[in-house]
C-alpha cells in the first residue's frame, strides 16, 4: 500500500520511503522516515496534491510523490496511554508568566558547555568582530527575530521562502556583532536554491556562532535541523520562538532538562513580541566570545537496533579523521554526511579508491543490520534522539487553537466545492478593491495633485519668463513623463497591500496548493499562481513576487509568462480604440483582448515546457503554515519600502527616459525645435517611419502609431497620449478599419512591456534574459497581431 | 535664453544626470545594502 492510497482521515505508519536524490532526502529531512505516523487530511479540490499531517504540521505533497512512499496500517498507542503519559510531564509545568522572566541554569558564563578538558578557553574571537548566523526551518520566523535583532526592516510573511537572500545587520547594542538572516532550511542537505545559499555561509564562512531558531509549537521537526548544526560542532544558542503560542495552549518546555539533554543553552522567546531575545543576544555574545561548542555532538545510541548505526557512525569517524581536519570539515557531520551520500563533503575529503571503498563496506553492513538504507537510517536516529528529548522535556498542548482554526477556515478555502469559487471570489475582491475602490481613488487624488502642480509650474515658468524650450521641457518632458508615472503609484502600493495581507495571513500557501495541478500541465508548480495573478495588475511586482519560487527554471518560465497577463497600464489603450471603433461591443473587446492574452500564455508555457525548459517543475512539497493576523507593522512597513522603491525608479530612470524622448520628440536631426504641426519633423517621427514598412502588413503603417508604440515602451499609457497629441484635429476612425484597430489592440496587448517591467526583469533574471523577453514580445506580439489581421481581412 | 532658462536647464540636466548616474553606479552593491543595481550584489549576493 502506498501514501497514495490513503482516505481521507486515515493514519498509517511510513514503511519505506522510495524516489531517489534530492526529493527523497528531503523527504527524509521533512520528517517522512519509517516508522512514522502521516494522516491524510484531504486531497486538493482538483484532487492533486494532498495535504498530510505529520510530526505535528501540515504538509502537501503531489500524488505521484507520494506513490513512492510506502505505508502500512498505522498501531496506534492506545489513548489511556497517551493521556497518562502526557499527564505524567504535565505536573511538572512551571507557572504561567512572561517568557524570559527570571534566570535558568542555562547561561553560558557558567562554563555549562565547556569542554572539561579545554576550559574557558578564551579564543581570538574575544576581541575580533563576531558573526552569526540565524538558522531556522522555513517560517519560523527568523526575519521576525532578525529585526528585533538590528532593529531593521525585513518583510516578513507567513509564507514559506520570504527569505531568498541573506541580510546583515548588527545586533542592537553589540557594535561588534553581527548577525546574518538566512534563507530558510530543513537541514543541512540542500534541496532548493536559497537552501543552497545557507549550507554554503555555515560550511564556509565560519560563523563564530549561530543562534538556531526554532518553532515550538512544530519542535519535533524543527530540531532536525538543530541536530545536524550541532554536529558541526559551532557554538550555538537555541531559540524557541512562538512559545507564547504554546503556553496559551497549554503547551510547556522543560528548558532545563532540554538544556541537559541537548547540550547546548535553550532559550524561550517570542521574536514577535520582543520577549526573551536579549537573553539569546547575552548567550550568544557568551558562547561566541568563548568559543562554547555543544556539549553533546553525538545522537547514535550503541543499544538501539543492535548499535548498528552507533557502530558505523563511530567507524567512519575514526577512518576518516584525518581527512576531515585537511578539509577543515567538524569529523563527526562529516561522517554522518558521507554516510547520506553528500557529494560536496565526498569531494571536500578527499578520500583513496581503497578508503572509499572500505567506508563502503561498512556502511553496507550497517543497512543491513539495521534493516534500512543509509539516508533512511540516518535520518532515523536524528529523530529518534529528538522524540527522547521530546519525550522528556516537551508538554504538547491538548489541543492547537491555531491549528485547529486553520483547519475549520480551510473547510471552505480549501473545499473540494469551495475552493475554486472562495479563490476568484477573493482575487475578484482585490482587483476591484485595488482598481475600482481604494487604488482608483488614490489615483485620482495623485493625478489632481499632480495636474495642479504641473498647473502651478506651468504659471510660474510663464511668469519667469522661461525660454520656450525649457518650459517644454519641464512640462512635457519631465511633468508629463514622471508624473504619468508617478499616478499608477498608488494601484502598484494598494496590490501590494493585499498581496501582503494575502500572504501575512497564510493564504498564499494555499492558493499554491489549489491550483498546482493546473499550472503543472504548463510546466509550472502552484507557487507560479501568485505573481501571475499579480502580472494582471502590474507587470513589475508581479516580476518581483516571482522571487518566491523555489526553482531557476520555474522563475524564469513564470517571467516569460507575467507580460502575456495584460496590466492595467494597457486598459486606456482598450478603452480609446473601444470607445472610437466598438463603442457598442467595448466590454466585448476588452474581454476578447484579456482572453487572448492568456491563451497565448499557455500555448507559450506549453511550447517552452516542451523545448526550452523540457522537465517538470520542481516537487510540490510545502508546508502550510497555521492561518494568522498580519501584523499591522510588518504591513506599513513593506508599503513604505514599495513605495520609497517607486518613487526612486520614477525618480531615476524614468525622469531620464522622459527627458529623451521629450528631446527626440521636439527637435529634428539639426536640433531646431519642431512646431507641432509638424510633428513628422522630428527626430522620433523619422526613427519611427523607418520601423513603418514592418507594420504595413497589419494594415497600420502610420508613423503617428509606430511612434505611439515607440513611446509606450516608456509606459502603456504614453501610448494614448501620444496618439491624442499625433491625431490632433484628426478622427482616428478615418484613418483605419476596425479590422487594423483590433489587430492594433492584439499587438498592444503582446509586444515588450514597459520600461520599469524590462528595469526588473533585468534586477531579477539579468540583461541576457531582459533582450529575449524584449525582441520575443515583440515577435509574438507582431505575428499574433498578422494573423488577426489576415483572418478579419478574410471575414 | 534668458538667465533664469539656463539656471533652470543646468538644475533638470544635473538632477537627470546624478539619477542617472546612481542608478547605474556598481559599486558592487544593492539598493538593500547601499543602493545600485549590479548583476549580483557583492554585499548580499542578491540579483
Amino acid at each position: 500500500m502506498t501514501l497514495r492510497e490513503l482516505s481521507k482521515g486515515q493514519t498509517v505508519t511510513i514503511l519505506k520511503v522510495g524516489g531517489e536524490g534530492a526529493l527523497r532526502q528531503h523527504f527524509l529531512d521533512m520528517g517522512m522516515i519509517p516508522g512514522t505516523q502521516v494522516t491524510l487530511q484531504k486531497y486538493a479540490p482538483l484532487g492533486d496534491p494532498m495535504e498530510l499531517s505529520i510530526q505535528g504540521y501540515t504538509l502537501t505533497v503531489r500524488l505521484a510523490d507520494a506513490e513512492k512512499i510506502e505505508v502500512a496500517p498505522s498501531l496506534n498507542p492506545s489513548p489511556e496511554e497517551e493521556e497518562n503519559e502526557q499527564k505524567q510531564r504535565k505536573k511538572n509545568i512551571p507557572p504561567r508568566g512572561e517568557i524570559g522572566e527570571g534566570l535558568h541554569p542555562g547561561f553560558g558564563e557558567e562554563g555549562r558547555y565547556h569542554e572539561e578538558d579545554a576550559f574557558h578557553p578564551i579564543s581570538s574571537a574575544k576581541k575580533g568582530h563576531l558573526t552569526f548566523a540565524l538558522v531556522g526551518n522555513q517560517n519560523c520566523g527568523k526575519t521576525t527575530l532578525f529585526n528585533q535583532l538590528t532593529g531593521s526592516r525585513q518583510h516578513v510573511g507567513n509564507f514559506p521562502g520570504v527569505t531568498i537572500e541573506r541580510k546583515d545587520g548588527n545586533i542592537k547594542g553589540f557594535p561588534e556583532a553581527t548577525v546574518i538572516d538566512l534563507p530558510g532550511i530543513y537541514s543541512l542537505s540542500p534541496y532548493t536554491s536559497e537552501e543552497v545559499i545557507s549550507r554554503r555561509f555555515i560550511l564556509e564562512d565560519n560563523p563564530s556562532g549561530i543562534i538556531n531558531i526554532v518553532d515550538a509549537t512544530n519542535i519535533e521537526r524543527n530540531l532536525y535541523l538543530t541536530i545536524q548544526l550541532m554536529e558541526l560542532d559551532v557554538p550555538i544558542v537555541l531559540a524557541l520562538n512562538m512559545m507564547d503560542e504554546v503556553r496559551n495552549n497549554g503547551g510547556t518546555v522543560h528548558i532545563n532538562q532540554m538544556e541537559e539533554m541537548l547540550g547546548i543553552p535553550v532559550v524561550p522567546i517570542s521574536a514577535m513580541k520582543n520577549e526573551g531575545v536579549d537573553e539569546v543576544v547575552r548567550h550568544a555574545i557568551h558562547v561566541a566570545r568563548y568559543q562554547e561548542g555543544p556539549a553533546r555532538r553525538d545522537f547514535c545510541c550503541p543499544t538501539e537496533h543492535g548499535g548498528a548505526v552507533h557502530r558505523c557512525m563511530h567507524a567512519i569517524m575514526h577512518f576518516i579523521e584525518d581527512h576531515a581536519h585537511a578539509a577543515h570539515l567538524p569529523v563527526r557531520f562529516a561522517a554522518s554526511k558521507l554516510i547520506e551520500g553528500d557529494q560536496y563533503v565526498t569531494e571536500a575529503l578527499r578520500l583513496t579508491q581503497n578508503e572509499q571503498e572500505t567506508i563502503e563496506h561498512i556502511i553496507c553492513q550497517m543497512e543491513e543490520e539495521r534493516g534500512l538504507d543509509r539516508r533512511a537510517a540516518i535520518a532515523d536516529m536524528r529523530f529518534r534522539y529528538i522524540l527522547k528529548v521530546c519525550r522528556q522535556a516537551v508538554v504538547h498542548p491538548e489541543e492547537n487553537k491555531e491549528q485547529r482554526r486553520s483547519r475549520r477556515i480551510d473547510k471552505v478555502l480549501t473545499g473540494r466545492y469551495t475552493a475554486i469559487p472562495s479563490f476568484l471570489l477573493i482575487m475578484a475582491t482585490v482587483f476591484y478593491l485595488t482598481f475600482n475602490v481604494v487604488g482608483a481613488w488614490l489615483q485620482d487624488l495623485f493625478q489632481e495633485g499632480i495636474d495642479r502642480f504641473t498647473e502651478l509650474t506651468d504659471a510660474l515658468l510663464t511668469q519667469w519668463n522661461i525660454a520656450p524650450p525649457i518650459h517644454s521641457l519641464i512640462i512635457d518632458g519631465v511633468y508629463s513623463g514622471v508624473g504619468t508615472v508617478l499616478v499608477f503609484m498608488p494601484l502598484i502600493v494598494c496590490l501590494f497591500f493585499f498581496l501582503s495581507m494575502l500572504e501575512d495571513t497564510g493564504y498564499m500557501a494555499r492558493i499554491a496548493f489549489v491550483m498546482d495541478r493546473l499550472l503543472r500541465l504548463l510546466g509550472l508548480s502552484g507557487r507560479s499562481i501568485v505573481p501571475l495573478l499579480v502580472g494582471l495588475g502590474c507587470s513589475v511586482p508581479a516580476v518581483m513576487a516571482s522571487r518566491t519560487l523555489p526553482s531557476e527554471r520555474d522563475r524564469k518560465l513564470t517571467v516569460l509568462l507575467i507580460p502575456f497577463m495584460s496590466c492595467t497600464a494597457k486598459i486606456p489603450i482598450y478603452a480609446f480604440f473601444s470607445a472610437a471603433f466598438f463603442p457598442k461591443h467595448a466590454a466585448w473587446v476588452m474581454m476578447s483582448l484579456y482572453v487572448i492574452g492568456i491563451v497565448m500564455g499557455i500555448v507559450l508555457a506549453l511550447v517552452l515546457k516542451w523545448t526550452w525548459f523540457k522537465g517538470e517543475a520542481v516537487p510540490f512539497v510545502m508546508e502550510l503554515p497555521n492561518y494568522r493576523m498580519p501584523v499591522l507593522k510588518n504591513v506599513w512597513q513593506l508599503l513604505w519600502e514599495k513605495s520609497k522603491g517607486f518613487l526612486t525608479q520614477a525618480f531615476t530612470v524614468i525622469f531620464f527616459a522622459s527627458i529623451i524622448i521629450w528631446l527626440l520628440q521636439t527637435f529634428d536631426f539639426h536640433l531646431r525645435m519642431v512646431p507641432a504641426e509638424e510633428a513628422s519633423r522630428s527626430m522620433l517621427a523619422q526613427i519611427s517611419s523607418l520601423v513603418v514598412p514592418v507594420f504595413e502588413p497589419l494594415g497600420c503603417g502610420d508613423w503617428r502609431v509606430v511612434t505611439s508604440l515607440v513611446s509606450g515602451l516608456l509606459a502603456k499609457e504614453v501610448v494614448v497620449s501620444t496618439l491624442s497629441t499625433l491625431f490632433a484635429g484628426v478622427a482616428i476612425t478615418e484613418v483605419f478599419t476596425p479590422g487594423v484597430a483590433y489587430s492594433l489592440l492584439v499587438f498592444c496587448l503582446l509586444y515588450t512591456p514597459c520600461m520599469a517591467a524590462m528595469a526588473t526583469i533585468r534586477r531579477e533574471l539579468g540583461t541576457r534574459w531582459m533582450f529575449i523577453i524584449m525582441f520575443g514580445q515583440c515577435c509574438i506580439a507582431w505575428l499574433v497581431a498578422f494573423i488577426v489581421h489576415t483572418i478579419i481581412s478574410m471575414l | 535664453m534668458n538667465i533664469q532658462s539656463i539656471i533652470l536647464l543646468a538644475a533638470v540636466l544635473a538632477f537627470a544626470a546624478f539619477s542617472l548616474y546612481r542608478y547605474l553606479r556598481r559599486g558592487g552593491k544593492c539598493s538593500r545594502c547601499s543602493g545600485c543595481c549590479s548583476e549580483e550584489c557583492s554585499g548580499c549576493s542578491q540579483r
